[in-house]
């Protein structure tokens, strides 16, 4: 009730978890991100990623294997063997929530956001990497078409096809040029 | 909530995220209530400005002040760009006042200028005095009250009708 006697129900701004996401990846320096709508029901999307011991090394190009190795409610902690070289594993804290996966690795050496939304019959889906540090935009090449051929692939793997909605190189995506008015 | 800013400074995305996620409902008051339809871009636009600004907050305690001025100020920007462009359809729908008698308080809010929107809210939903309005809003005092009592004066005419 506000002093004058009105109660007033104000309008409320939302952030999905797509756009949470996308806060995240404007404000993290040195990551990439891509989106894409993907010809499935969240359910079966959401359903499929987040086992992340059976999803991520078969979709992610960079991760051979991961465990969990720990598990407190929505905090997890797991190890991740990253490329066909590497003997010793990277831990992770994670948050594993219904349509959001923030994986942070020790050392602040790489972070992986993934978040799903329905959308009607079909799913947007994001995917963030990189290395969150300053400097780390040398890699951001390399990273920039890493989730994009995981998101390709994710989408070959569940056998849907998939629109991209936005680009990991801000610069040629259709979306932030209607966004930004160019 | 000081650990949160604390992390974020670090540039800990787990700290990042939870501290988004704990600023997003009460931000997103603020963002629908004065930018109205744009208010998630408005509010996507705050929370990128305050993660990305926030090692230039050097006293935790003083997050939602220092968060609120970049909220208003960035839903007052989102609204005034958006406003430059403004399709023909909307035009067609605003303006109209058609105010159902379960007070529509979106419809009321559209109908009054960003500027008198921003002071309503910081007045009535803040809680916030003229004198701290006026000095988060960069605007002399005097300007506050003028449009505050304006502001005011159409919700009571809509409200009344």
């Amino acid at each position: 009730m506000s002093e004058h006697g009105h109660e007033r129900d104000w309008p409320v701004a939302a952030l999905d978890r797509i756009g949470r996401l996308h806060v995240l990846a404007e404000a993290i320096p040195s990551v990439s991100i891509a989106e894409a709508v993907l010809d499935a029901p969240f359910e079966r999307v959401w359903g499929w990623v987040s086992d992340i011991e059976t999803s991520t090394p078969r979709f992610d190009g960079m991760v051979r294997r991961l465990r969990i190795r720990h598990r407190d409610g929505n905090r997890l902690r797991i190890m991740a063997w990253q490329g066909p070289g590497a003997l010793v594993p990277l831990p992770f804290d994670v948050v594993l929530e219904d349509g959001w996966c923030l994986m942070r690795a020790a050392g602040r050496l790489y972070v992986v956001g993934m978040a799903a939304e329905p959308f009607g019959e079909r799913t947007r889906f994001a995917l963030m990497e990189g290395v969150p540090r300053r400097g780390g935009g040398l890699l951001r090449g390399v990273t920039g078409r890493h989730v994009l051929g995981d998101v390709r692939r994710l989408a070959r793997i569940l056998g849907v096809g998939a629109t991209p909605t936005w680009s990991a190189r801000p610069a040629d995506d259709p979306a932030r040029r209607r966004k930004d008015g160019g | 909530m000081d650990d949160l800013v604390r992390g974020a400074q670090r540039g800990d995305p787990l700290a990042m995220d939870a501290l988004v996620r704990a600023l997003a409902p009460r931000v997103g008051r603020l963002c629908g209530s004065i930018a109205l339809q744009h208010g998630d871009d408005a509010l996507q636009e705050t929370l990128i400005a305050v993660l990305r600004h926030i090692g230039a907050l050097r006293d935790p305690a003083a997050l939602w002040g220092w968060v609120r001025r970049i909220a208003v100020h960035e839903s007052v920007r989102v609204a005034q760009r958006a406003s430059r462009v403004v399709p023909v359809e909307d035009v067609e729908q605003t303006g109209t006042s058609d105010i159902e008698s379960s007070v529509d308080v979106r419809a009321v809010l559209a109908d009054l200028p960003v500027d008198q929107r921003a002071i309503l809210v910081l007045r009535d939903l803040e809680g916030m005095s003229e004198e701290e309005a006026a000095r988060l809003l960069d605007a002399p005092v005097g300007t506050v009250k003028s449009r505050l009592h304006r502001a005011r004066a159409a919700f009571r005419e809509r409200w009344v009708s």
